[in-house]
């Protein structure tokens, strides 16, 4: 499981993360939610060592994260970037990068097997020999995810994977992802915007504010007066299925009128 | 997390296989067109005349002479270059992830060219070696620079083809100023210097050409794995475990190494780092495995094949190989530009 403690992180002198403390569980997603800069994407970037923490420490089980080596710590986490770039690799090869950690130069059939497997899984097999520039955002964060299995990780890192993508996307995708952690038991961190859904997806939450967590736990606990406090906003929830549903309060028509008049 | 195995698809092993052919493809020809640049020339010889020379088993002395001591250096030297340049503007334009990255657009062309400059004013009627090692030293201060400035500054694409681009323009100025000064002699060798000429090299040169090349390649071989992630943005491959600025800091000053090598001894070959790679990645596509193999195969084709047509177009005279290369090249490159904003 995962375990992090005491994580502090600076830009320079500007402070972006906290003592930030929480752990997941396997089989378990949590969702980090939060306003915009308040260092969610850095968090998932100090996990995965691609930043590196002041202080602090990232546990995986026994292992500590922040002394392995940048390949070990790929057959560990397997991460998702919010920003996916387009390339002219097929769908294919795209995917067969996550088994990157693995390989010398060679790639067996064994690494073939495994990608084609993740291909079939997430409903890709059709596009193989499409290159990635020619897909659609929902499409393309499957190759993302699909590389990211092909890792073989044991906890999954997704920076806001559902911001760009339809409803209909963004339903199978988070669908997909809870089958996957559960099926195989991994541990997930998922950064999003979207609060009904993190409510309906998740686990657990955490709520992030100028770096420091602001509430972490779950989605029963959740009150009006937290969401208020973290985005500075009036919000009522109400239960729809026994699913929480957050709603700002107000008239959405007045919303936002003292900026738009002095435009 | 364990994926359970499946049998590949069919469809990517033929994917796979039609590359695999093509390289194979281009080797070939590449051995064709090393035996035909060998029959062609002022003096005809046949082409089982040449085989015969190639395997040791040449009677005729004149055969052997020209075979041996005249065209196949020039022709050795031509697709090693061709080569080299080929594998290094493919490695630049990756890990800069920038379609323009080459040795013109990063400034070393320029240094070098400043380098020889230097070298005929400063001493005039020194032997040929002095002016390459003197390009050689300024393409390498280019290459030192900038990798100096992306420490200071971040290993970005951006900030290195930027100092690239500021560099290039300040080696030009010290050469303008050098030729302004020079004397018509000097002028002239300095001109003559910058036509990119395969004749020039000796077998020394060769060897020291050859070797670079071949490590250079090795190098950027095995890095296959980490310019195919690069590609795919750099926090995806942060993500895989390369270290990014690491990788490009290397394949920058691999790849800057060897075009100052092959730059300094035949002098400035245009487009061929630039447009081979394109035209590489149009064909195999963007899997490096696959793209550099084939670009540095298609780079010793095609100067070699230019090498070749400039001795035969206005024989007896020879035209300079960089002019013709840059003929062939600047049309391809519009036709990419304007395929690239079609799509």
């Amino acid at each position: 499981m995962l375990q992090v403690e005491n994580l502090c992180f600076a830009y320079g002198k500007h402070p972006v993360l906290q003592h930030v403390n929480f752990s997941v569980k396997p089989g378990e997603l949590l969702a980090v939610l939060g306003p915009n800069g308040a260092g969610k994407s850095t968090l998932l970037k100090c996990i995965n060592g691609i930043r590196r923490p002041q202080s602090g420490t990232i546990h995986m089980g026994e292992q500590n994260l922040m002394q392995m080596h940048p390949g070990e710590i790929a057959r560990t986490i397997g991460y998702v970037p919010q920003r996916i770039d387009t390339t002219q690799l097929t769908v294919f090869d795209a995917v067969l990068l996550g088994r990157k950690p693995y390989l010398q130069w060679r790639v067996g059939p064994h690494d073939m097997g495994k990608v084609h497997a993740a291909l079939t899984q997430l409903g890709l097999e059709s596009l193989a020999l499409r290159h990635t520039d020619e897909l659609s955002g929902g499409e393309l964060q499957k190759v993302a995810i699909a590389r990211a299995l092909v890792q073989e990780p044991r906890l999954l890192l997704f920076d806001e994977p559902i911001s760009a993508l339809d409803l209909q996307a963004q339903v199978h995708i988070l669908g997909f992802i809870r089958r996957v952690i559960s099926e195989h038991d991994l541990a997930a961190v998922m950064t999003m915007h979207d609060l009904n859904m993190a409510l309906r997806y998740a686990n657990r939450i955490v709520f992030l504010k100028d770096g420091a967590i602001r509430y972490a736990g779950g989605r029963e606990q959740i009150s009006p007066s937290i969401i208020e406090e973290v985005y500075g906003l009036p919000v009522t929830i109400h239960y729809i299925n026994q699913l929480p549903v957050v709603l700002p309060i107000g008239d959405p028509r007045n919303e936002g009128k003292g900026e738009t008049d002095e435009l | 997390m364990h994926l359970s195995h499946t049998e590949i698809p069919e469809e990517y092993r033929l994917y796979i296989r039609r590359k695999v052919v093509f390289i194979i493809g281009a080797a070939l020809l590449l051995v064709a067109m090393l035996v035909l640049s060998l029959a062609l020339g002022a003096a005809d010889l046949s082409l089982l005349a040449v085989c015969r020379s190639l395997l040791g088993l040449g009677e005729d002395d004149r055969v052997e002479m020209i075979v041996w001591n005249i065209r196949l250096p020039q022709a050795l030297a031509a697709l090693v270059a061709g080569a080299g340049l080929a594998g290094a503007g493919t490695a630049m334009q990756s890990v800069l992830r920038n379609p323009l990255g080459s040795p013109f657009t990063l400034g070393i062309s320029h240094a070098a060219a400043f380098g020889a400059a230097l070298s005929i004013v400063l001493f005039p009627g020194s032997r040929p070696g002095t002016t390459s090692v003197s390009a050689l030293v300024c393409s390498m201060v280019v290459a030192v620079l900038i990798i100096v400035i992306t420490r200071y500054r971040g290993a970005t694409p951006e900030t290195m083809v930027l100092a690239g681009v500021a560099l290039g323009t300040l080696f030009t100025a010290g050469t303008m100023v050098l030729q302004f000064f020079a004397d018509d002699a000097e002028l002239a060798s300095m001109v003559f210097w910058t036509f990119g000429d395969t004749a020039r090299v000796d077998g020394g040169e060769l060897a020291i050409m050859s070797g670079t090349v071949a490590a250079g390649s090795l190098f950027f071989l095995a890095n296959s794995w980490n310019y195919n992630a690069i590609e795919a943005g750099d926090e995806t491959a942060m993500g895989l475990g390369v270290r990014t600025g690491y990788v490009r800091v290397c394949g920058m000053l691999t790849a800057s190494l060897l075009t100052a090598v092959l730059i300094s001894f035949i002098g400035i070959i245009g487009f061929v780092g630039l447009v081979v790679p394109h035209m590489a990645r149009r064909i195999v596509g963007a899997d490096h495995r696959f793209l550099l193999p084939a670009s540095i195969l298609m780079g010793g084709l095609l100067l070699l094949a230019s090498d070749t047509a400039a001795r035969l177009l206005l024989a007896p005279h020879i035209l300079p190989v960089s002019v013709l290369t840059s003929f062939l090249g600047a049309p391809v490159f519009f036709w990419l530009i304007i395929r690239r904003s079609r799509r």
